[in-house]
């Protein structure tokens, strides 16, 4: 169990790290769902299925594909490399996250067992945590409204070197002046 | 202890603006601005009266929903956040009742203002540390969709993706240190009790705080952790990189403390602490050396005031010198008016600027001479930079004084060096302050000549933070009236 554990750590730094450092998104991406996977884990090791539960089905799942949708609708040539040349890696990873996660659910046998039951947990959850459960359903309707504002339009992957006030980044003043007086 | 549910008042206040800005801003869609405006300053300000009602009661304050479990705890510590949050909150919610910067989407961008307030007061409201790490979140969740709210430019978009992921591994990383101390307390992790648990154990702990300081810390922009910061203050929304600079990053290090507060003496906290904060301090002024674009500036600055923070809260860990705590949560407090006031100026500027002949209303070579055309927004900067660089008797001087006493009582040579690498830091600030100077009030080319005056609604909230600024400097009790209480808090562990 020790070495688990250990290898666990590991894993989520090492993953971490590698997503911080990866100058492809793609890579960046996978790399911390692979870090919230081995922190699922970790989470299960250490006594707290529930949080294992949470973090490989929200922080390994639903961060990954909101990060995909994000480089889809912002990166046109990362968007392409993953429709056209990546697409069976993705899903693969995708595929291997939600089988790590069914297996932590299938080793927990379910919340409802050994647990108590699903309104037992609802009814724990309310009265040991109830401020959190308030904040986090603040949090989540924060999430929603931060999601559709990122997704509410895409940009012109050709803008790509244009600043806030819409002159060109890259080049020397001159060029800007020159671009403003035209 | 006392328990009343008049605890959560500012909390539900803000949480109810949330949901009401939303509505509003769906409702009545063509003054959508102005309504939302209105509501989301109504919700702070009900906030700042629930504040102020909690500070006159006697504190410290418990409330649970129902009764049971984990609530709020009300403390010295949680008014003084309370305060600066609900303070810069005002103002930013009163300058975007004039719409500069929501894009069109106002129904979005204050409930996503809101949040980032809430989420401050939350951290100073948490019992225990998870929930401290629930309200980081949603602080950061609303930053995320803040930073690249300009969705149709490419850089916005670009310094939020790095904002974002930076941000989400520095998270991962903090809940996996809070993870680590529930395992080691066997599921207690309430402040109070949690010390008592954690008295005796070292490796572990060891391992939590690093990963707490690790995690908090990117989003304190704590050295080498710092990179998303030029880019998503530069990037943002006027009134966003307002609340990040002023209120967001500085209560990251509140939140880094807070947490750290519950480890036993033994793990050298403070010490640590010292550390990242002299490298923050030293390398984020140096970064700003040689800035031209003056949102940029103010972002690499942004940095070392972190450093003087992380700094302040180390010195005074590591030696029981409640006089650094002081100086550092004083610094916290001066930090909101004057980071604040001089990124709304500039939004200020850059609004106005944009309908003239102006090539990049950012760049200082540009804004040459604005100071006789908008006296109010590049007097603002002024009065900021100059706070910012540490002159009295404005409000950045008696933060980082105080930084320097506690210093100094570090004995022998080590005291002596720690107390210059402040002042030292201080001066080196003065080379790129001063050129801001400089550059606003040169000669006005014809361009900058033809900018009109700073809009009445943009100017109000950032002449309110810039007597701020200079109230806080000459009248300094104010804020100690404030930051005492809090610094023993702080030294006692946060609890009761």
């Amino acid at each position: 169990m020790t070495t688990l554990t250990a290898a666990a750590l590991v894993a989520t730094v090492s993953l971490a790290l590698s997503a911080v450092a990866a100058r492809d998104f793609l890579v960046s991406i996978l790399s911390l769902s692979g870090a919230s996977v081995a922190l699922a884990v970790y989470f299960y090791l250490a006594g707290a299925p529930i949080a294992a539960v949470f973090e490989a089905v929200v922080a390994a799942g639903l961060v990954t594909v909101l990060f995909l949708l994000m480089i889809s609708l912002t990166d046109a040539e990362t968007a392409t490399l993953i429709e056209q040349r990546k697409l069976p890696i993705v899903g693969l990873a995708l595929g291997a996250l939600l089988g790590v996660g069914l297996v932590v659910w299938g080793l927990l046998g379910g919340l409802s067992t050994g647990g108590g039951s699903e309104m037992e947990l609802a009814e724990a959850l309310w009265s040991r945590r109830s401020i959190d459960l308030l904040a986090v359903t603040v949090l989540l309707f924060v999430g929603v409204l931060g999601i559709i504002r990122l997704t509410a339009e895409r940009f012109d992957a050709t803008d790509r070197a244009v600043t806030s006030e819409g002159t060109p980044i890259g080049r020397g003043r001159e060029s800007e002046n020159t671009e403003g007086e035209s | 202890m006392t328990e009343t549910p008049l605890a959560m008042a500012p909390l539900l206040a803000l949480f109810a603006g949330i949901f009401a800005t939303y509505l509003v801003g769906r409702i009545d869609h063509d003054r959508a601005s102005e309504a939302s405006g209105i509501v989301a300053v109504t919700a702070v300000l009900a906030a700042l009266v629930g504040t102020w009602t909690l500070w006159t009661r006697s504190l410290p304050i418990e409330y649970a929903i129902g009764g049971a479990g984990v609530g709020v705890q009300v403390t010295a510590l949680s008014i003084f956040l309370s305060v600066v949050a609900c303070l810069l909150g005002l103002a930013v919610t009163v300058y975007t009742i004039a719409g500069t910067d929501d894009e069109g989407a106002t129904e979005l961008y204050d409930p996503l203002l809101l949040a980032a307030v809430a989420g401050v007061v939350g951290i100073g409201f948490a019992a225990d540390l998870f929930s401290l790490y629930v309200f980081f979140e949603m602080m950061a969740v609303a930053t995320y969709a803040l930073v690249p709210f300009a969705v149709s430019r490419a850089t916005a978009v670009e310094a939020g993706f790095k904002y974002v992921v930076l941000n989400t591994v520095g998270s991962l990383l903090a809940i996996f240190g809070v993870s680590l101390v529930y395992a080691e307390t066997g599921g207690t992790l309430a402040f109070g009790p949690v010390t008592e648990a954690l008295a005796g154990t070292t490796e572990v702990a060891t391992a939590a705080v690093l990963f707490l300081v690790v995690g908090f810390g990117v989003k304190a922009a704590i050295v080498p952790l710092h990179t998303w910061v030029p880019d998503a203050y530069a990037e943002s929304p006027a009134s966003a990189s307002a609340l990040l600079a002023g209120l967001a990053t500085p209560a990251a290090a509140v939140a880094i403390v807070k947490a750290l507060s519950v480890f036993p003496g033994a793990i050298p906290v403070g010490l640590l602490l010292v550390v990242f904060g002299a490298i923050t301090m030293t390398v984020g002024n140096f970064l700003a050396l040689g800035q031209r674009d003056l949102k940029r500036l103010l972002a690499y600055s942004s940095i070392p005031h972190v450093g003087y923070v992380v700094f302040g809260f180390g010195i005074g860990l590591h030696g029981g010198f409640g006089v650094a705590v002081d100086g550092a949560l004083f610094h916290v407090l001066a930090n909101a008016f004057m980071k604040g006031g001089a990124f709304l100026a500039v939004g200020a500027i850059g609004y106005r600027l944009a309908s003239t002949d102006v090539a990049n209303p950012r760049h200082l070579d540009d804004l040459a001479g604005i100071g006789y055309r908008m006296p109010v927004a590049a007097g603002a900067i002024a009065v900021a930079v100059l706070a910012l660089a540490g002159v009295p008797p404005l409000a950045g001087f008696w933060g980082k004084l105080l930084i320097v006493v506690g210093g100094a009582e570090v004995s022998g040579w080590l005291g002596v060096a720690l107390a210059l690498l402040v002042i030292g830091n201080s001066f080196l600030s003065l080379g790129y302050y001063l050129p801001v100077l400089r550059s606003l009030f040169a000669s006005p080319d014809d361009a900058v000549g033809s900018a009109g005056r700073t809009p009445t609604l943009l100017a109000l909230p950032i002449l309110a933070l810039t007597a701020g600024t200079i109230l806080l400097g000459i009248v300094p009790s104010v804020g100690f009236d404030l930051v005492g209480p809090a610094t023993e808090v702080l030294l006692s562990g946060v609890t009761p």
